[in-house]
């Protein structure tokens, strides 16, 4: 039987999936006091990498995308994209469980072993995946009003207190156009829109696959314009030197409430923030390597325990060993991956893909 | 049936143990609160002194002959390092998270101050909202160890009474160290930071007799502001001087002011109720020209002349008056500061940077020997809204 979700639940997984790491660690800060515009082109890039995204879908609706895959590519180039993407959704679920174990390690567990954390955080993703995407679909329609609220509260609290001071954002304009390109991509656009391309794995769960556009072009709408309140909102409180330099500035943000004495320490909603997305990110690239070698398997959900476990300690080793120290980590993450693994993955190879999907089409209607 | 009754116990007995978040715990009797932290510059690193809440004094219903809070020195060559060897002085260890005021020693503040901001802002435990403050003229150490009365711990005494007075006394001014960090880092503005300084006898402060007594003989005063450039303190403002600042950076929020009345002998003090200032930047032959404008709003508070408040034009000229008082009083303060600190706490660059960027860029790396010679107009206007609950003054005569 074919699992089908709901358009709502799709919106919220997009929303949720696009606030996994990036309200946390921020978006466009770098870009100073142009983020806002840093992160309009973003979305505008995502956008448009998503509408790619779903050339495939809008031409085989219920088929599962590594079948697209092997029927566009061929049988043989289009196994060894399988196994490209397999590798590349691993990969980027290790780096965002990094991502968290550090983030968490950093701000409230200072003595707990990286691995605790992953073990009980893949152990939970592990159980959604095996689950299926019904279920990790429900649970975020469950876990987006919380968010939001969360969200809501932090920037309620922030402009009670008077706390958010226009003359942060001042003087407009001040990088010229190529600097504020340089932002946007490819570190903007792929990140974190262009990680849409996972939810390719998801289109044919959709009850309409078709409107599978629309509804993204929703999600990416609302998140992007809420990671943008969010970010400028932190400008605007700490100031562009301490928002650039800080690892957690939304933690250093919501630090700062206080108010009358009765509302202060806030700090747990950001980390409740930080752990429901983070969640959803890893589930969702998880996810998404699993349906793949599920389906190159031919091996069905309920059988495929050992895959899952499996796949799971692959990832939290790798994890591990991605790199020695945050820094180097954050290094990779900024410098290297949005060029040599996301640039690739999410526009050089699809856009191959919809070339000769095009062609494809074209002979057909001939 | 058998196995999955297994693999489930085997799951709930897991997450029981580790979900339970007991790895790095600390219990409540373990740490040590810190309130306070005083930092001063040794002949090789710092001192690093710690006012540590001794909790069954503070919750304590009967009076006892120990003090509420105890202070630990230490000194390191770097601040962690001093931080970490309180452990051999401290029964337990510092918690710092509760940290309501962070003092520089003035020396410290002389040298500079950047090395140790690293520190406050780098380790987790700090949060972000406690106060940072100097201690004018005196070692960090000393003014940790006054004792003050009413607040038991004298961390929160200096904390509240810096919030409470930054709302109702213009001199005074809160700064936290994101804004003491941006200030610092970013062009065209210079940091001030509030000074603390005791009255009276150190040594007596420090003793519980110091609390005994009604008027406790050595106290905490908290109302100057020392004045940076970059990260070393050059001097400080006297009260008027502060007042001023604070009213031209818009900072006051409500406060006293005190005129002396105009061909009378007496006074006239106005309660400020609002006040705003607004600072603009024109650009006359390639130089700068600010103007600021400061009004503000409040009412007669305390009458000590014969006028009669009852007539209009009373109120008009009382009005001007004090406007062209505080003026005086404005660009006085302007001149002091371009003159004797020539540093720009006004951040009247930063103005520049952010209304006319471009020409910004032009003079960026002249701004600081072009600060003390710009030309700055300060114009205050006073609005007086109500006068009280009488109307007149009432005249006592007076014997001869």
């Amino acid at each position: 039987m074919k699992e089908s979700i709901t358009r709502y639940q799709f919106i919220s997984l997009v929303i949720l999936f696009e606030f996994g790491s990036s309200i946390i660690v921020g978006l466009g800060l770098e870009a100073k006091q142009n983020a806002w515009l840093v992160i309009l082109l973003s979305m505008i890039g995502g956008i448009l990498l998503y509408w790619l995204f779903t050339r495939f879908v809008s031409s085989y609706p219920d088929t599962p995308f590594p079948q697209v895959l092997q029927i566009v590519a061929g049988p043989y180039l289009g196994y060894l994209f399988i196994w490209v993407y397999i590798a590349y959704f691993l990969y980027i679920a290790a780096r965002v469980l990094r991502d968290f174990t550090m983030l968490t390690a950093q701000t409230i567990l200072h003595e707990t072993p990286l691995i605790a954390v992953s073990l009980l955080f893949m152990l939970v993703v592990c159980f959604a995946c095996y689950l299926g995407i019904e279920v990790i679909a429900r649970t975020s329609e469950l876990f987006l009003p919380f968010i939001l609220l969360m969200g809501g509260l932090f920037l309620m609290f922030v402009f009670i207190m008077d706390l958010p001071k226009i003359h942060h954002l001042q003087p407009f304009f001040n990088q010229d156009i190529g600097e504020i390109l340089s932002f946007v991509f490819p570190t903007g656009v792929t990140f974190p829109f262009g990680e849409l391309i996972v939810f390719t794995i998801i289109f044919h769960h959709l009850e309409d696959p078709l409107k599978s556009f629309r509804y993204g072009v929703t999600g990416i709408l609302y998140s992007g314009t809420s990671l943008l309140i969010i970010s400028v909102t932190i400008l605007m409180v700490l100031g562009p030197m301490i928002a650039m330099n800080s690892t957690v500035p939304l933690l250093d943000t919501i630090s700062l409430v206080n108010l009358q004495g009765i509302i202060q320490r806030l700090d747990p909603i950001v980390i409740i923030i930080m752990v429901i997305t983070g969640f959803f990110k890893i589930t969702i690239f998880f996810y998404a390597a699993v349906a793949m070698l599920q389906y190159l398997f031919r091996l069905p959900r309920r059988d495929s325990k050992g895959l899952i476990g499996f796949m799971g300690i692959l990832v939290i080793i790798l994890s591990i060993l991605i790199s020695p120290n945050f820094v180097e980590h954050m290094k990779e993450g900024l410098d290297i991956v949005p060029i040599y693994v996301h640039v690739p993955m999410q526009m050089i190879i699809p856009s191959f893909l919809f070339l000769l999907l095009f062609i494809r089409n074209k002979r057909n209607n001939q | 049936m058998k196995r999955r009754l297994l693999l489930l116990s085997f799951t709930l007995l897991f997450l029981l143990t580790s979900l339970t978040g007991c790895w790095s715990k600390r219990e409540l009797d373990e740490i040590a609160i810190a309130t306070g932290l005083g930092l001063d510059k040794t002949e090789n690193g710092y001192k690093f002194t710690v006012q540590i809440i001794n909790p069954a004094e503070v919750a304590a219903k009967t009076i006892s002959t120990r003090t509420a809070v105890t202070t630990y020195t230490s000194e390191g060559r770097s601040l962690f390092e001093a931080l970490r060897g309180l452990t051999d002085k401290a029964p337990r260890k510092v918690y710092l998270s509760h940290i309501r005021k962070v003092v520089f020693g003035e020396e410290l503040a002389r040298d500079g101050i950047s090395e140790t901001l690293d520190f406050l802002t780098r380790d987790h435990e700090f949060r972000t909202d406690f106060h940072i403050a100097v201690a004018k003229g005196m070692e960090a150490h000393d003014l940790l160890t006054i004792l003050t009365p009413m607040e038991k711990i004298p961390a929160n005494k200096m904390y509240f009474s810096m919030q409470t007075s930054s709302e109702y006394w213009a001199p005074s001014l809160i700064i936290k160290i994101q804004q003491l960090i941006s200030t610092i880092l970013e062009d065209g503005k210079e940091p001030v930071i509030s000074g603390v300084y005791n009255v009276g006898d150190i040594k007596r402060g420090s003793n519980l007799s110091n609390v005994e007594d009604v008027g406790a003989p050595t106290d905490v005063r908290v109302d100057s502001l020392g004045v940076f450039k970059g990260d070393q303190l050059i001097g400080w403002m006297d009260q008027l001087q502060s007042t001023s600042y604070n009213y031209i950076m818009g900072n006051v929020k409500n406060t006293a002011e005190y005129f002396e009345c105009k061909d009378k002998e007496g006074s006239i003090t106005l309660e400020v109720m609002e006040a705003s200032s607004n600072k603009t930047v024109t650009i006359k032959d390639g130089e700068p020209h600010f103007n600021v404008e400061v009004s503000v709003e409040g009412n007669i508070a305390d009458v000590e002349c014969q006028i009669d408040l009852m007539k209009l034009d009373t109120i008009k000229q009382l009005e001007k008056h004090f406007s062209e008082q505080l003026s005086i009083l404005f660009n006085d303060t302007v001149s002091d500061v371009q003159e004797d600190f020539k540093s720009d706490v006004f951040g009247f660059g930063d103005l520049i940077h952010r209304t006319k960027p471009k020409y910004w860029r032009t003079i960026k790396d002249g701004w600081e020997e072009q600060f003390p010679e710009v030309e700055v107009t300060v114009e205050a206007t006073v609005k007086i809204n109500r006068t009280g609950t009488i109307s007149n003054p009432y005249e006592f005569k007076k014997e001869e």
